[in-house]
Formats: structure tokens, C-alpha cells, sequence
């Protein structure tokens, strides 16, 4: 540690705001700065400026305009459902609060009909190459290819076993896209499987859609997914 | 590096490169032209990312250079700070205050010198790091400390005397003409 008095001009000190100085250096403007009532005032108007211009311009990061998600070649988004849905299950009761959404006798039939052909979100080491890569979960069925989708993958599964009854849960896409999920209830059916009601509502471009949830454990302990989009939707 | 995660982060970074062209060009409209010719000079240019590298950096870099070619041909670099775009809030009053706010700390930024400016908006409002600023922009780290430091103290200046550095001729959103705000002027989260 040298002796000499540190010159504590604007470039040093702008280094130790934004903590850019290793840290014996830190140490030692820190120390230089007790005697130094100007630079001191310098400080305070580098921690003022920095936090004055770090949220200036969040209003770019809502809200993408269609031709940069095009320029970039991100297409048109997938349709919300992603599963392979046969239609003649029973959709929501028209008028029924979306939270009571599935009468048992449309989950069974769902079972029946569309466990085989549903989603499945895994839990895996070893990921795909889509956006669940890395991050353990690998869908079986056509990998999502928006972020949305793959942030409703990453917020549904761990919830579907920890999650409590009623819990709301909110995701977002990287465009400003968001969607949530409303936790329902645990059930098993008749054939002993493990199954979790839940809803998702989702905004996309500034078109909210709604749509039933259900979740059942296959043999080998992952999640078979299913949307159910809500009438009219 | 395959083209579906080529555009998969090229689209991940679309919020950012947006928020860092608004910076330079002052307006929204502007900022996505520079960010939709970005996009395009990056995907006919492919092959010069270099794997392993962070892309959004190279993204930075593009739209800089775009912006400053486009400047340069176009006319001189110069922000019109009555173009700035508003964005929705919380609260009425509060988002109000904030909104005037934040307004004023944008023209406070589109005065500095755009070499100033870029540096600025590269390390407080992108978050990064010296170094980094400094290979986006190829310029040693001193200069990046000293345009730095000179822009944080320019804006910090202009944030407290308002009215020496508010241009009155230009459409003023209170409608009441400069107010003595003191060193009250900024709400900060």
C-alpha cells in the first residue's frame, strides 16, 4: 500500500461507483475519500447520474413491435395450445368460472382420449435443443419455440408437485408477453393416476386468452400436459 | 451455432438493443429502424459472429455503427427531445412525476456529445461492464473512463439546475414553465 496521496480524479472515482477497481484500489480511494469532502461530492453525483439514467429508457423493452420479432426472424407465434387436442372433448361449460373448469367426467374422458397424445414436460439432465435446454425439462412433443411457451414449461412444472391449491403463478415471455397459472386441485382417477387441474390466461400482443389445464403423471413420473382453450377463445 | 438459436437470442436481445437505440436516436420510431437494420445486416452477415462470443455485444455494435453511418449521411447527429416516447405507469400521480422525470433525464442525455452518450448508455443503462464497452466500442479503457465520467457529471449537472439547461422553446409536457425543482427532480426506484 503506497503512501501517496491518491489523485481522486472524476475517471478513478466513476471506477469505484460502478466498483470497477480491484479491490485494494477500492480500499484505498474509499480511505482517501474520509479526507476529501469534494470528491466526496463528486461521488454523489456519479451514484445520482448512474441511477437516474439506468431506468430512462425502459419504456423500449415493453412491448416489441411486430417487425423487429420478424426482422429477427422469430416468425409468427406458435398457436397457444400446443398439444395435439381432440376436439370432441368436452370444452368448458359455457358461463362456468374458469377455475372450476373441468367436470370429472371431461378429465377421464381427456385421460382416456388424450393421455397418449398429450404434452409431456420431464424432467431430464439432458435437454433437446430447444429453449428447455439446460434446464432439465425436455418436451417430448415439438419443443416450444417462443419464449412464452418455454417460461410457462419452466413455471408449471415444479409447481405441479410443491405447488399449493389456488396459487397463482406468472411468467413472461422476453417480449412483454405474459401469462399465468392458477394451481387447481390434486386428483386420482380411476386408473390410480396422479393428476393436477390448473388454468393458464395468457396476453400476447394485447390478445388475452384463456385456456383449462391438466396434468397427469405418466408411468415413469412425468407430466403429461393438456390445454383445453376456453370456449370462444 | 445453429440458425434456430442464432435467432432464438437474436430475438432474446431484441429488448435491449432496442432500449440502447432509443438511447441514441431519442425517439422509439427511430430506435426500431436502427434495431430492424441491425437485424437484418446481422442474419446477411452470419458468418462474422464469432461463436463463443456474447451476441448481443456484436448486436450492440451493429446498431452503433448503423447509427452512427446513418448520422453521419443523413444529417448531423442531433435528438429531438419532443419526440421522446411516454410509456404507461402505475399510479396516476406518481406515474406522472415519474414520467416527466424520466423525460427530463433523456434530455439531459441527448444533449451530451454522442461520444459521451454511447459510452453512457453502454455502461449505466445496458449494465456493462468497462471492458465490455470497451471491445463493443474498440476503444482503450481509459477512454472509457473519462467519456464516462465526463457524461455522468454532465447529466448529474443538468439534473440539478434544470432551468439553465431546459430548452423553453420547446414543448414543455407540465404546461407551467420551469419550476424549481432543486434537487428534487429525480424519483428514483
Amino acid at each position: 500500500m503506497n503512501d501517496l496521496p491518491l489523485n481522486l480524479d472524476p475517471e478513478l472515482l466513476v471506477a469505484y461507483v460502478d466498483k470497477e477497481l480491484p479491490p485494494a484500489q477500492m480500499a484505498a480511494v474509499e480511505a482517501a475519500l474520509v479526507h476529501n469532502g469534494a470528491a466526496r461530492e463528486t461521488v454523489r453525483q456519479l451514484r445520482l447520474s448512474a441511477a437516474a439514467a439506468a431506468h430512462a429508457y425502459d419504456a423500449a423493452l415493453n412491448e416489441l413491435p411486430d417487425r423487429l420479432l420478424l426482422a429477427a426472424g422469430a416468425g409468427e407465434p406458435p398457436p397457444i395450445s400446443q398439444v395435439k387436442l381432440r376436439r370432441q372433448i368436452e370444452p368448458r361449460r359455457r358461463g362456468a368460472p374458469l377455475r372450476r373448469l373441468l367436470p370429472l367426467a371431461a378429465t377421464l374422458a381427456a385421460l382416456a382420449i388424450g393421455l397418449a397424445g398429450g404434452y409431456e414436460l420431464r424432467a431430464r439432465g439432458v435437454g433437446s435443443a430447444g429453449p428447455g435446454a439446460g434446464e432439465g425439462y425436455a418436451p417430448a412433443a415439438a419443443p416450444p419455440t417462443d419464449p412464452l411457451s418455454a417460461a410457462f414449461e419452466s413455471a408449471l412444472l415444479p409447481a405441479l408437485d410443491d405447488g399449493a391449491d389456488g396459487q397463482a403463478l406468472a411468467y413472461a415471455g422476453k417480449a412483454g408477453e405474459r401469462g399465468r397459472i392458477e394451481l387447481g386441485r390434486r386428483f386420482s382417477t380411476g386408473f390410480n393416476v396422479q393428476c393436477r387441474e390448473f388454468t393458464r390466461s395468457e396476453s400476447r400482443d394485447g390478445v388475452a386468452s384463456g385456456a383449462g389445464g391438466l396434468a397427469c403423471r405418466g408411468a415413469d413420473g412425468s407430466w403429461n400436459v393438456m390445454l383445453l382453450p376456453a370456449v370462444g377463445s | 451455432m445453429t440458425d434456430a438459436v442464432f435467432e432464438r437470442e437474436l430475438v432474446a436481445a431484441l429488448p435491449r438493443l432496442r432500449r440502447f437505440a432509443f438511447g441514441l436516436a431519442g425517439s422509439l420510431d427511430e430506435a426500431d429502424d436502427l434495431v430492424q437494420a441491425a437485424c437484418e445486416r446481422a442474419l446477411a452477415r452470419r458468418e462474422q459472429y464469432e461463436p463463443g462470443t456474447r451476441l448481443v455485444s456484436w448486436m450492440y455494435r451493429i446498431v452503433q455503427t448503423i447509427w452512427i453511418d446513418r448520422a453521419r449521411r443523413h444529417r448531423p447527429i442531433s435528438v429531438d427531445p419532443a419526440t421522446l416516447a411516454e410509456y404507461p405507469g402505475g399510479d396516476a400521480i406518481g406515474e406522472a412525476e415519474s414520467r416527466l422525470a424520466l423525460a427530463e433525464v433523456r434530455r439531459a442525455i441527448a444533449v451530451l456529445s454522442p461520444e459521451q452518450r454511447t459510452v453512457l448508455l453502454l455502461v449505466s443503462v445496458e449494465g456493462l461492464a468497462y471492458r465490455e464497452a470497451a471491445e463493443i466500442l474498440g476503444l482503450p479503457m481509459g477512454t472509457i473512463m473519462s467519456r464516462l465520467a465526463r457524461a455522468r457529471l454532465a447529466l448529474a449537472k443538468a439534473l440539478q439546475e434544470p432551468e439553465t439547461h431546459r430548452d423553453l422553446s420547446r414543448d414543455d409536457p407540465s404546461g407551467k414553465g420551469p419550476s424549481d425543482k432543486g434537487a428534487q427532480v429525480i424519483k428514483l426506484r
